[in-house]
């Protein structure tokens, strides 16, 4: 068994996304929430996080290797749990032409925007969730979630010493871009 | 409400049995379950506790390797036996040396402590958990006694828990029945605080016996229990019966608010030895504003009730640092105050400061300074000052 806890992944950063046209200013991280038995809890984070526009699609890509969670035994063993080696990254890709172009100052909601999220090398079409606030001077700071199970990318269920993860997982992010 | 309680109370300040561990907030553990076999903290760790007591709560000279698993030392005796999963094994043992002198030129002076002995038991057999405790018990140990040379509270067997439940969905809740710690406030390891001996929540020896329900998710958790009574106590005037509870909710990993309840009623109090309606309403709080520190407290009222003529009301509070520059050794100071007796012109201060040290796997050694004044109406104030030093194995 290991180390379980553990698990999932990702990153997903959805909210650059919309913000085509924005570049990533200062530090972006992403993260996930896990809880499991017995009230357990634990959350994961990264600051590896990168975003591509190719004019048609907004990429955002998470890379696993440096997900932190606190503990360095459980680091290793969300690592194996999400197979990091062979599967190194997460994506959300997202249309341009789906996205909210802000066009001035004030704050930002969305919810359940689309996108296509890849963890474990599976690929699935999921619903995201994203607040913030845009200032004059075409700052914007957001704050994305999104809610997956990891049965559904083919993630084992990590479990150890008799604490056993739940599979429904939030994913989150937290970024400022610049016009 | 007697002023012998209070003084009682000076003089009772010593045994500290570190078993639970309120701090973890630090490390986002707001819930007590995955680390505890009781549900709501303290006493006997679980597997998964071991691992953390080893990763997070010992010192380490170097930072383990990257890639290093589990160490085996984590296992019951330092890793010397394996048990079936189902069958968790441990002990805690604790012995020091204790120096008290009061301002009034008396105290225990210096003296050999033995605080615990205890070997612990749980079996886990799908959602079924039985779990006991039994140990020596050296000194002042009445509540918990089971067998005795004298009928006293010193060199007994004693008998801290022995409780059996259910557990259900994903563990979080737990209906468990019998000799079960009261589940009130912060389930700090100053068990002789104020908080504690005012409240009659101490985890070495107010356990009573009772049927709980408590509920552990990730983001609150709380207890609930009716009280049947001490069955180690008799005759049966002196048992308590009532209610006990608590609610902690945790607004951010780091954060937690949470508040108690306790009324009971005894036809005889243990202490006074008249018919008694016991109550004790509370806040706590534990808070984490950075890693290395955690703040804990916890402020209660406390009412006793014997009769219309003979009624008393106070309160009670608790404010601890538990600061932690490296991992494995905490810089502990604490100030504390109460006033539930009329017959006290100020209320009762004291302040501590102790140093711990987790030295070695499952291993810790720690040093405890606590003063503490009572000022009675009519006579001069008295300061007790006990210093102890322990040497504490969970095997």
């Amino acid at each position: 068994m290991r180390l379980s806890r553990a698990i999932v992944l990702v990153s997903l950063l959805a909210a650059p996304a919309l913000f085509a046209g924005f570049a990533l200013d200062g530090e972006a991280t992403a993260g996930f929430k896990a809880t499991g038995t017995g009230g357990f809890k634990m959350e994961g984070k990264t600051k590896a996080v990168a975003v591509a526009d190719d004019g048609t699609n907004v990429t955002v890509t998470v890379t696993l290797k440096d997900i932190s969670t606190g503990i360095t035994l459980r680091d290793n063993h969300t690592k194996k749990y999400l197979e990091v080696e062979k599967f190194p990254t997460t994506t959300l890709v997202v249309k341009k032409a789906d996205l909210a172009n802000p066009a001035g100052a004030g704050p930002i909601k969305l919810e359940n925007a689309k996108g296509s999220f890849t963890c474990h090398g599976v690929t699935k079409e999921v619903t995201f969730n994203a607040t913030g606030n845009c200032t004059a001077e075409g700052k914007c700071t957001v704050d994305g979630t999104i809610n997956i199970n990891i049965n559904d990318y083919g993630v084992k269920v990590p479990s150890y010493l008799g604490i056993t993860v739940k599979p429904d997982v939030i994913v989150t992010s937290l970024f400022t871009v610049k016009r | 409400m007697k002023l012998a309680h209070a003084l009682v109370v000076v003089a009772a300040v010593g045994a500290v049995d570190a078993a639970a561990f309120p701090s973890m907030v630090r490390h986002g553990y707001s819930s007590c379950q995955a680390c505890h076999v009781d549900p709501s903290g303290g006493g006997q760790l679980t597997a998964y506790g071991r691992a953390q007591s080893d990763l997070l709560v010992g010192w380490h000279i170097e930072p383990p390797k990257e890639d290093a698993e589990l160490p085996a030392t984590t296992g019951l005796l330092w890793g010397l036996v394996t048990l079936p999963d189902m069958i968790n094994l441990s002990g805690n043992v604790r012995g020091g040396g204790l120096f008290n002198t009061t301002t009034a030129g008396g105290g225990a002076g210096l003296r050999p402590l033995l605080m615990a002995t205890d070997l612990y038991a749980t079996v886990n057999v799908e959602w079924f958990v039985a779990h006991a405790a039994l140990g020596y018990g050296l000194r002042a140990v009445g509540p918990a006694v089971i067998i005795s040379d004298k009928s006293g509270p010193d060199n007994a067997l004693i008998s801290r828990e022995l409780w059996a439940g259910a557990r259900f969905i994903d563990d979080q809740l737990t209906i468990r029945a019998g000799r079960i710690p009261l589940p009130f406030g912060l389930r700090n390891n100053e068990h002789t605080s104020l908080v504690r001996s005012l409240t009659r929540t101490d985890t070495n020896i107010h356990q009573q016996t009772g049927i709980a329900v408590s509920w552990n998710s990730d983001q609150w958790r709380g207890e609930i229990m009716g009280i049947a009574g001490n069955f180690q106590i008799r005759p049966d005037r002196f048992r308590e019966r009532g209610a006990v509870g608590y609610f902690e909710w945790a607004f951010t990993r780091e954060l937690t608010l949470g508040a108690s309840a306790l009324a009971t009623w005894a036809e005889a109090d243990i202490d006074q030895g008249v018919p008694l309606l016991r109550q004790s309403y509370g806040a706590f709080s534990r808070w984490a504003p950075a890693h290395w520190l955690v703040l804990l407290g916890e402020v209660d009222a406390v009412v006793d009730y014997a009769a219309a003529d003979d009624w008393g009301a106070g309160a009670v509070g608790w404010l601890q640092a538990d600061i932690e520059p490296i991992q494995g050794i905490h810089i502990i100071p604490a100030l504390e105050g109460g006033q539930v007796d009329e017959n006290l012109a100020i209320p009762t201060l004291g302040g501590w400061l102790s140093v711990s040290w987790f030295a070695l796997p499952h291993t810790e050694l720690r040093l405890d300074t606590i003063y503490r004044q009572v000022s009675p109406k009519d006579l001069d104030s008295v300061g007790s000052f006990t210093a102890l030093a322990q040497l504490h194995f969970f095997l």
